[in-house]
């Protein structure tokens, strides 16, 4: 018997019971498309995590200062004012701390910015020349914060290339002159734009030591001028002892007692990457065993169909046999016909769930940004094969059994 | 063409056996024409039902052909039905749904033969119904029905036709009709038939009558034309 020949059996009882056909068809597009559907978003939603924290080096840490405290009110983890430019002169100069390759201060403050009739509020960062390795900035133009600009305390800027857009529109702001909190800053440099969350580009860069001593002069009680967070680079895979050791030696600087609570937190921005990969790769397993359960109880509708089909049509099973079927003849067919309506949901499945993809792409919002869906062409091979593979699967029993009835019975069956 | 020798047959229900057949023996020559009677229960049907390849005897010799089926498997069986012989039912047994055309290339499709459509027109033919090949089987009569079957029962030129029954579900005139066919195969084409009947004017259209009862041979009689 010619394989063709088989086909167009199997596809003659497909067609020969167009609705039910149809109806065990739909079982398999619900779940081939939801498999597409979901695993494309859990693509998505781990790839948008990848390119939106993948760019802020894992090897960073940050040291934010502690809580304030109002009475016995306890303020948020860094409203204190407990870390000083000092403090970040001292971990890059200890011999004991020996794990961090880079620090980068950073101070902020917020002023109006003006240039000719535009007018804005902008966050000033006041950096130094590690800045830009440490926090993997980029200047698309022009040059960034030098040592020189902060030994000087110079009226230089870069701007983030918001911020550039904001104040020059398309015309070349490297050289020009801006106002911050009234005084002239030159600009020296823009940055490349980052996009996604937590971006800059809005943001002002000047040298860390014209924001402590001009634009928001802060001293403490021992003349120490107060920052906002100190940024460290770590050598690789040394997050935790780096972190040990500039825990040490701030609690020594900052005369606290070791057991003491710490007046300001260190974290690990790996800690963080890992909890949203966490949350991705969670999020992905939930969706894929809900697919699978769609596609399992696909493959159920299938069987069932099938065994009724099979009694149904036990008659037919023995008329082929008389006029010459053979076992494997009757097994083909029954697995053909399973196997072909799993396949033509599969295809179906695959179109539909690339448009249910299509759909869902931008309107899933997580981590405070919109999901693309990605669908891969491992995923569309994958959910073809699945499919074809429940067809066959639930097929099999159905099959062999049918190919088992005795013909004698089988031709007197009512 | 057929010779067949102390076949036995024993069925268990439950626990209890039945013996179907018990020791029988007969003889169809090529070129015949038979017709097997006898009363419900006689083991005419079992009979049938060994001559057919459908079953097999529990022992004795069975020879079809100058091939002895006692020693062959499902596949073996399952060719010799396909290649040797055509059945014709007494309920027509074609696939529902299904033209007469695709009703009778059936049997080809397991042969493995390509070009079915030329084959099956011709024998659709040589029963007369050239002009209802894509009729559906609930689309036609009785007789038209068993005229399809028995066109399907020609198709892979079988070395012999057995006919359970043929004319139960017609009428009288139809019945004559179906059987004059047979009786034409038969004369002008040579085809050996053997069938089953309980009507006595059905098995005078056979040259030989063989009478079953118990499960044995009861008594044989030449008819003379």
């Amino acid at each position: 018997m010619t394989h063709l020949a088989t086909l167009v059996v199997a596809l003659r009882g497909i067609f020969a019971n167009r609705l039910r056909s149809f109806l065990t068809i739909l079982g398999v597009i619900i779940g081939i498309a939801s498999v597409i559907a979901l695993s494309s978003v859990g693509e998505g939603s781990a790839q948008s995590i990848e390119e939106r924290l993948g760019n802020l080096g894992s090897n960073q840490l940050t040291v934010s200062p502690g809580a304030a405290t109002e009475g016995f009110k306890r303020m948020a983890q860094g409203s204190a004012q407990t870390l000083s430019y000092e403090d970040a002169l001292a971990i890059a100069s200890s011999t004991e701390v020996t794990t961090v390759e880079a620090v980068a201060p950073e101070a902020s403050t917020s002023a109006q910015v003006v240039i000719g009739s535009e007018n804005v509020n902008a966050k000033i960062f006041g950096v130094t020349p590690e800045y830009e390795e440490v926090r993997n900035k980029t200047v698309a133009e022009g040059n960034w914060i030098t040592q020189d600009d902060v030994n000087s305390t110079a009226s230089v800027c870069v701007l983030g290339s918001g911020a550039a857009e904001d104040l020059f529109g398309d015309s070349n702001p490297i050289g020009q002159t801006v106002k911050i909190d009234k005084r002239p800053f030159t600009v020296v440099g823009v940055m490349e734009e980052e996009g996604g969350m937590m971006s800059a580009d809005d943001s002002i860069y000047v040298p860390i030591s014209t924001v402590m001593n001009r634009l928001n002069p802060q001293r403490a009680s021992d003349g120490d001028h107060i920052i906002g967070s100190i940024y460290l680079q770590a050598a690789d895979g040394q997050n935790d002892l780096a972190m040990s050791q500039v825990t040490e030696l701030l609690m020594d600087e900052h005369r606290i007692a070791l057991g003491d609570e710490a007046d300001f937190s260190i974290t690990n921005l790996q800690d963080i990457v890992d909890t949203f990969t966490e949350t991705s790769d969670t999020l992905s397993v939930l969706l894929t065993v809900t697919a699978a359960i769609a596609l399992l109880v696909a493959g159920i509708g299938i069987m069932n169909i099938m065994l009724v089909s099979v009694t149904e049509r036990t008659r037919e099973i023995g008329i082929r046999k008389a006029v010459g079927a053979k076992r494997r003849n009757i097994l083909m067919q029954f697995l053909l016909e399973a196997s072909t309506i799993s396949v033509i949901g599969g295809i179906i499945g695959i179109g539909v769930g690339i448009g249910a993809s299509e759909l869902l792409s931008g309107s899933i919002t997580m981590n405070m940004s919109t999901i693309e869906t990605i669908i891969t062409p491992d995923t569309i091979i994958i959910a073809f094969f699945v499919a074809l593979g429940v067809g066959i699967v639930s097929g099999v029993y159905p099959a062999i059994r049918a190919s088992r009835l005795n013909p004698i019975d089988a031709l007197r069956y009512e | 063409m057929i010779k067949m020798e102390g076949i036995k047959k024993t069925y268990k229900i439950g626990d209890i056996e039945v013996n179907a057949l018990q020791g029988l023996g007969c003889e169809v020559k090529q070129g015949e024409m038979v017709a097997i009677m006898g009363p419900s229960g006689s083991g005419k049907s079992t009979l049938m039902n060994i001559i057919g390849c459908l079953d097999q005897q529990t022992s004795g010799t069975y020879e079809l052909d100058g091939v002895n089926i006692g020693g062959l498997n499902d596949n073996q069986l399952a060719e010799i039905r396909n290649g040797k012989i055509g059945f014709v039912f007494q309920t027509y047994n074609l696939l529902a749904r299904t033209s007469a055309l695709a009703n009778v290339e059936l049997p080809l499709i397991y042969s493995g033969v390509n070009h079915r459509r030329a084959r099956a027109l011709a024998v659709l033919d040589r029963v007369g119904l050239s002009d209802r090949i894509n009729h559906k089987p609930n689309e036609l009569s009785g007789g038209q029905q068993q005229r399809v079957s028995i066109a399907r029962a020609l198709i892979n030129n079988p070395s012999i036709i057995l006919a359970d029954e043929p004319t139960g579900n017609l009428d009288t005139r139809t019945g004559k009709d179906i059987m004059n066919l047979f009786a034409e195969l038969n004369r002008k084409d040579g085809i050996t038939i053997v069938m089953v009947t309980h009507e006595r004017e059905i098995g005078e259209y056979a040259q030989r009558i063989i009478h079953v009862r118990d499960g044995v041979v009861h008594d044989e009689e030449v008819l003379s034309r």
